[in-house]
């Protein structure tokens, strides 16, 4: 399955990570959420959205993590946005009121925990 | 109406010269309408002001022998201006990176700090947004706009010529709340010709860092 352009899918520790980078506006957030919407399954606590990378962000692109949100903890589960500090989409999320107190990290090893002992490798392969 | 005339809209870059002329200007008898096409933007090459060139265009292409009335009407588009910024846009998706790469290189060349850009990259975007979905109908039309900076203030405006139309699409609720906080300030105007809106920030203030 091919993705949209600036979005890369993988799971880290079993838990699905998505990575954006590059601009984020009304022309891509629509296919880009689906996207990442189809990379979670039922059985996943957490989706971690890592936004390091994304340059721009505008009110589409936050209607679309609203939404991922919202489409989440109707499942019992949880969207956790990576924004670096410094990172220009803080007052932008802050702004439009993204719940940063739980919602937010810094790193995406901060929302999935170190790796426990003899955890390095990704046992979610064969 | 109904005889192959269309309707359409062209954004033009700054510097364009536009010749508008009746076909007096260009036919001869036993030559096809090509010939004069081609004829004239041969005589179109020098670099003239549209002045010079109506004067110019008439003086080499009517001559004595013209037994058709001409009307001939020359305009340039202004030459891009350090201290302004001025854009038109289709109304698509795809033109908010067109203006915000243009708006950036703009910003570029001023003191603006990085969250003055972005801040006037997003405001700006928002306000974009709203006359690309909601300002035209399906056929499209062209948004305008336009940036100023002096000693007090930064200012953009975003105008378009359609309707205002309320905001349909769940995002767009989020779309003027974000750009009135990214903006110091903003003033929307709606008539029948079509809404601008104004977007202004204040410099030489302490802006909020985060």
């Amino acid at each position: 399955m091919t993705h949209p352009e600036g979005l890369r899918l993988d799971r880290v520790r079993e838990t699905p990570v998505a990575r954006l980078s590059g601009e984020i506006d009304l022309s891509n957030a629509a296919i880009i959420k689906r996207s990442i919407a189809e990379n979670v399954s039922n059985q996943d606590l957490s989706l971690v959205l890592d936004l390091s990378g994304v340059t721009y962000l505008d009110s589409a692109g936050i209607a679309m993590l609203f939404d991922l949100s919202r489409r989440l903890i109707q499942h019992q589960q949880e969207l956790i946005l990576v924004v670096p500090a410094g990172s220009l989409l803080h007052r932008s999320l802050r702004v439009s009121g993204w719940p940063t107190s739980t919602s937010l990290v810094e790193r995406v090893e901060d929302a999935i925990g170190p790796a426990a002992p003899g955890d390095g490798r990704d046992l979610s392969g064969p | 109406m109904g005889n192959g005339f269309r309707e359409f809209t062209e954004p033009l870059s700054p510097g364009t010269t536009v010749i508008l002329c009746t076909d007096g200007l260009i036919e001869r008898r036993h030559e096809s309408l090509d010939d004069g096409l081609r004829r004239l933007s041969e005589a179109s090459r020098a670099d003239l002001s549209p002045e010079r060139r109506c004067d110019q265009l008439i003086g080499e292409l009517v001559g004595e022998a013209s037994d058709d009335d001409v009307a001939l009407l020359v305009f340039e588009v202004a030459p891009e201006d350090e201290d302004a910024f001025r854009l038109n846009v289709r109304s698509e998706l795809g033109q908010l990176a067109v203006l915000r790469r243009r708006l950036e290189r703009w910003l570029g060349k001023r003191d603006a700090d990085r969250n003055l850009v972005y801040d006037v990259l997003a405001a700006s975007g928002e306000a974009a947004a709203n006359a690309i979905e909601h300002a035209y109908d399906p056929s499209g039309g062209v948004v305008h706009v336009s940036a100023e900076e002096n000693a007090d203030a930064m200012t953009v405006t975003v105008r378009d010529f359609g309707r205002w139309r309320a905001p349909r699409a769940p995002h767009r609720g989020r779309g003027i709340p974000l750009m009135q906080a990214l903006a110091g300030s903003v003033e929307i105007d709606g008539s029948e010709h079509g809404t601008s809106v104004h977007l202004r920030w204040d410099l030489g203030v302490d802006r909020d860092p985060s």
